[in-house]
């Protein structure tokens, strides 16, 4: 663990993020009926949490220069986050325009799926390229 | 338009594609009931002539090579069109899952297109802007 730089650690906690996303999304907003959560005191308290995190972090570790490469492979990783948010969204409204048989429910689960897949691929993506030549 | 290198000559090709799909969309497909319009072909039609146009102009122009400041460029670009892209869709799951909002599936489909439609329009001018400034 020691021997990750500050951007893999970033990486990770952003997986850690993600996973305790989706098991919120799991067990509370896909059960219960629009309106019944405090959802932007989440959203606020999540990001002020991850704020915390990435400034105790930045703290404690000695390598936190961004350089050339850091700078690639983040672009490496929006690049594949962004093809798969567009083709996403593409097919959601040609699913629409074409058949039209689409509930809101069912848009907004395909949203929200679409936009951790993008995240997951952009993580991954980034872990991949720094553990090897980017 | 002579000093247009070929990167910037396909970012003005690409605008003025989003443009007219902008276009088309207010104008036939938003009143137009789903199923009145066969969206796959015309969807594969404009991929089919975006290639020919891409195809076409690195045959004929001479400065098409791709460097270090066009990548580093498309990166910015794509940074700014994931971030519209992030907030603007976390947004809307925000609205619904807050307020039920946009009461029907249509007000959500015209949400989404926009979005992407200014995605890609920021993710352009924002290449646009870096190629006549110093990085």
């Amino acid at each position: 663990m020691s021997r990750l730089s500050f951007q893999e650690k970033m990486l990770y906690a952003q997986l850690v993020g993600l996973a305790i996303l989706v098991a919120f999304y799991l067990h509370f907003l896909n059960n219960t009926p629009p309106g019944h959560h405090w959802f932007h005191a989440a959203v606020i308290v999540v990001l002020f949490l991850f704020a915390s995190f990435r400034m105790i972090l930045r703290r404690g570790s000695g390598n936190v220069v961004q350089d050339e490469r850091d700078r690639q492979i983040a672009a490496i990783g929006t690049r594949w986050s962004n093809f798969i948010l567009w083709t996403g969204l593409v097919v959601v409204l040609v699913m629409y325009w074409d058949h039209g048989n689409l509930g809101k429910g069912m848009v907004i689960g395909i949203i929200f799926h679409l936009l951790l897949l993008a995240g997951l691929a952009r993580i991954i993506r980034e872990l991949v390229a720094y553990r090897v030549a980017a | 338009m002579k000093t247009l290198t070929y990167q910037e000559k396909v970012l003005y090709g690409e605008l003025i594609v989003v443009i007219a799909a902008a276009i088309f969309y207010v104008h036939f497909l938003r009143v137009a009931p789903p199923g009145t319009y066969p969206i796959k072909g015309i969807l594969l039609f404009f991929a089919l002539l975006m290639f020919c146009y891409r195809s076409f102009h690195s045959r004929r122009s001479g400065d098409i090579i791709t460097d270090e400041r066009d990548t580093m460029i498309d990166g910015i670009g794509a940074q700014w069109a994931n971030l519209v892209l992030a907030i603007g869709v976390a947004s809307i799951l925000v609205m619904f899952w807050e307020h039920a909002r946009p009461v029907s599936v249509q007000r959500m489909v015209d949400h989404l297109f926009y979005l992407l439609m200014l995605s890609i329009a920021v993710r352009i001018v924002r290449q646009l802007v870096a190629y006549r400034t110093a990085l």
